[in-house]
């Protein structure tokens, strides 16, 4: 706002002065943070009763014939003096456009103009000017030293723990998926062999029957069938990123809905939910089951697919996430399919708790951690 | 590069008068006399550019949001990582354990069975089936406005599940993996049954844990006590969860694989 | 018009000792004044270019340049300090930064031009 001052205070004191007629000081200047407080008010003034001077002592030349050598002079890569014909208009309409060019006008601090028009246009000479000289960068090198010393001792607590943080997650996503594939093979292995072992008589297989039951109970069997697929993705934000308005919470009330619904197994970006999974959000990221899920999230439910989706339909999840697509411009789909495929999740082992109310813990029960 | 841009620039120039200082060379010079070299020059500059163009717009779309992410996000993605680390590096010495009874000589069928037995009390415990016990929490939510909605007890619910909760009994239903929430505030109802506050919630898991997750602020004590209500919260050494689940036989879900 | 070769040759040196000076110092900055010190370093820097456009310029005046760089620190210091204060402070650092960072462009722009006349 400041850049745009001379010209708005120059304009009622010296009405008379034609702008484009001030052969050094072109029609604007930057001055946003620039001299001492103090100096700065006297330089501004000092300048304006130059201009008046000066001003007035240049306007016997032809004023257009001017104008287009001040705006080379300040700035070569403008496109185009404002109006070669005539001076630019002092209109308050035209104080946003002389902040931008007073910002880009490439034009030597008015300080400098200043000292050097009391000099006379002379270089500064004598030993004071040695000695300023040499104060100034010494502090300016002893700022660059100290900001950079303390720069570097700050790095480690921001951006470069940052970095190395994302690497330990990703190395960390790595390792998991490759110990969840290890689980897996593993887990179908003892399945394979307890089949072998146990297929023989009416009790293996009566225990192989109650076993295959609880786990398709426990979402430890990957299922099929017809169901919903809902996509919900959020609107898109500035930069290419997504807005966050959807969080772990509205995620949680959408898979509740799915399960009021009547669905028999979900999957929440891929992770079939399992009796202990969660939808949990750190930061920008949502966790289902502890695993780091995608946008758009994509939820899926086998169930009967008529009736899933009219009950669906009157849940509070949906009509939550309907008021989404109009508050934030999330979009927000239902999709009947036929065939849905949700994977096995892992329930995993009870660590502490133990089958039945009696008193005494079973062998294999586990003691926390 | 300067003077490629001077090159193009000097037409519109040529309108105002030149500075004589800065415009003395009559004659071109420098890359202005080599036409062909020029002309690679802005080719390659030209081609660097689109290069860089679709890289930074194909990194942006890719999103790996993790470079994104504030360090205390990261902190809690890693988390969340290590626990499924350990879990699944238990999980993998349990089923080596398994494989080598089973595949061990003497009765194999009897390990079998016990084996089996085993597994089928651990997921009977985790999917409702079965009664469970072990150190956890009693919670009372009492609810003397009548403003507490189905979504704080699904709340409560998440964050018991998220602190490790094994089982979870609320009134008389025993909570499984597609226990619902429905109904309204004053008249919540789970898997259809109705609850009546003062709610009771009993969670089979470790108990500070637990008691811990329900008192993080802006969490579940904080919403009932906002909505008029009190939660009473009592770690225990041995809580018993005897409500049940029958084992539900799916119509849609068929097992593959 | 031309200012001889020795100012900024001494210019330089002086910088140099400078950062000998505060490597070698190492004050431990207090830290309420660790989130003005980006913002002095870009208000520093505009000070240097407009000194070096100056030098160029043959207006170069060693006190205008110290004067300026003390109070552009400062009172850029102070923009953020009274924006942390109203609660707009990332803001108005951001907005410090443009306007110098704009004007560090500039005074590059001129002193390139004088150098390589381009």
């Amino acid at each position: 706002m400041e850049a745009a001052a001379p010209e708005a205070a120059g304009v009622p004191a010296v009405p008379q002065t034609p702008v484009v007629s001030r052969p050094v000081l072109p029609p604007t200047r930057s001055r946003a943070a620039e001299s001492t407080v103090g100096e700065s008010g006297d330089a501004r003034k000092a300048e304006v009763r130059d201009t008046v001077v000066e001003g007035a002592a240049t306007v016997t030349k032809t004023a257009v014939e001017d104008t287009a050598p001040v705006w080379r002079e300040t700035n070569p890569a403008w496109p185009e003096p404002p109006s070669p014909t005539g001076p630019p208009p002092a209109r308050p309409m035209d104080f946003a456009a002389s902040l931008l060019r007073g910002l880009f006008v490439q034009r030597l601090d008015p300080a400098y103009e200043e000292a050097a028009r009391r000099r006379g246009n002379r270089p500064a000479r004598g030993p004071a000017q040695w000695v300023w000289l040499v104060v100034g960068t010494v502090l300016v090198g002893v700022l660059f030293a100290v900001a950079a010393l303390d720069a570097a001792d700050r790095q480690p607590g921001s951006e470069e723990a940052q970095r190395s943080l994302a690497d330990d997650v990703r190395t960390a996503r790595g390792d998991t998926d490759e110990l969840a594939r290890r689980a897996g093979a593993l887990a179908r292995e003892v399945d394979r062999a307890r089949e072998a072992a146990l297929a023989g008589d009416a009790d293996g297989r009566a225990a192989l029957d109650r076993l295959g039951e609880l786990e398709r109970a426990a979402a430890a069997v990957p299922v099929t069938g017809p169901g919903l697929r809902i996509t919900v993705e959020e609107a898109q934000g500035q930069g290419g990123s997504h807005r966050q308005s959807v969080l772990d919470r509205d995620l949680q009330v959408l898979v509740n809905s799915l399960w009021a619904s009547g669905a028999e197994a979900v999957a929440v970006g891929g992770v079939r939910l399992q009796p202990r999974a969660t939808v949990r959000q750190a930061g920008g990221a949502i966790l289902v089951d502890n695993r780091p899920i995608r946008h758009p999230y994509v939820l899926e439910a086998i169930g009967p697919p008529e009736d899933l989706q009219t009950r669906f339909v009157n849940t509070d999840g949906y009509g939550r996430f309907m008021a989404f697509t109009q508050l934030y411009g999330t979009r927000f789909t239902v999709q009947r399919v036929d065939s849905l495929h949700l994977a096995a999740a892992n329930p995993g082992q009870p660590r502490v708790a133990t089958p039945g109310s009696g008193p005494a813990p079973s062998p294999s029960q586990e003691g926390p951690r | 590069m300067s003077p490629l841009f001077r090159a193009k620039r000097r037409a519109p120039r040529g309108r105002h008068h030149l500075d004589p200082n800065r415009f003395a060379e009559a004659r071109p010079t420098g890359l202005r006399a080599h036409p062909v070299l020029s002309g690679v020059l802005i080719g390659v500059l030209c081609l660097a550019l689109g290069v860089a163009l679709v890289t930074q717009a194909r990194r942006t779309r890719a999103g790996d949001t993790l470079a994104e992410q504030r360090p205390q996000d990261l902190v809690v993605l890693l988390d969340g990582l290590q626990q499924r680390e350990a879990a699944l590096r238990k999980e993998i010495a349990d089923s080596e354990e398994t494989l080598s009874r089973l595949r061990a000589t003497g009765d194999r069928a009897a390990a079998a069975r016990e084996e089996a037995q085993r597994r089928a009390a651990a997921l009977g415990v985790l999917s409702g089936t079965v009664p469970a016990a072990g150190p956890g929490v009693r919670i009372g939510l009492t609810d003397p406005a009548g403003k507490i909605s189905p979504e704080v007890l699904l709340d409560a619910l998440q964050e018991l599940r998220a602190a490790g909760a094994e089982a979870v009994q609320v009134g008389e239903v025993r909570v499984g993996v597609d226990s619902a929430f429905t109904g309204a505030a004053g008249d919540v109802r789970l898997d259809g049954v109705p609850l009546r506050a003062p709610y009771s919630l009993l969670a089979i898991g470790d108990p500070p844990t637990l008691a811990a997750a329900l008192n993080i602020p802006g969490g579940v004590v904080d919403t009932v006590e906002r909505s008029g209500g009190r939660v009473e919260l009592r770690q225990a050494d041995r809580v018993e969860i005897s409500a049940l689940r029958p084992v539900r036989t799916h119509k849609y879900a068929r097992p593959t694989g | 018009m031309r200012t001889p070769l020795l100012g900024p040759v001494i210019g330089l040196l002086a910088l140099v000792v400078g950062v000998g000076l505060g490597l070698w110092l190492d004050p431990t900055v207090p830290p309420w004044v660790q989130p003005y010190l980006p913002i002095a370093v870009v208000a520093a820097l505009d000070a240097v270019f407009g000194g070096v456009h100056a030098m160029l310029d043959g207006r170069f005046d060693a006190k205008v340049f110290v004067v300026s760089f003390v109070s552009n620190v400062l009172v850029a210091a102070l923009i953020v300090l009274l924006g942390d204060a109203l609660g707009v402070g990332a803001q108005l650092s951001t907005a410090v930064v443009v306007v110098l960072g704009i004007r560090i462009f500039s005074n590059a722009a001129a002193i390139r031009r004088h150098l390589f006349k381009a």
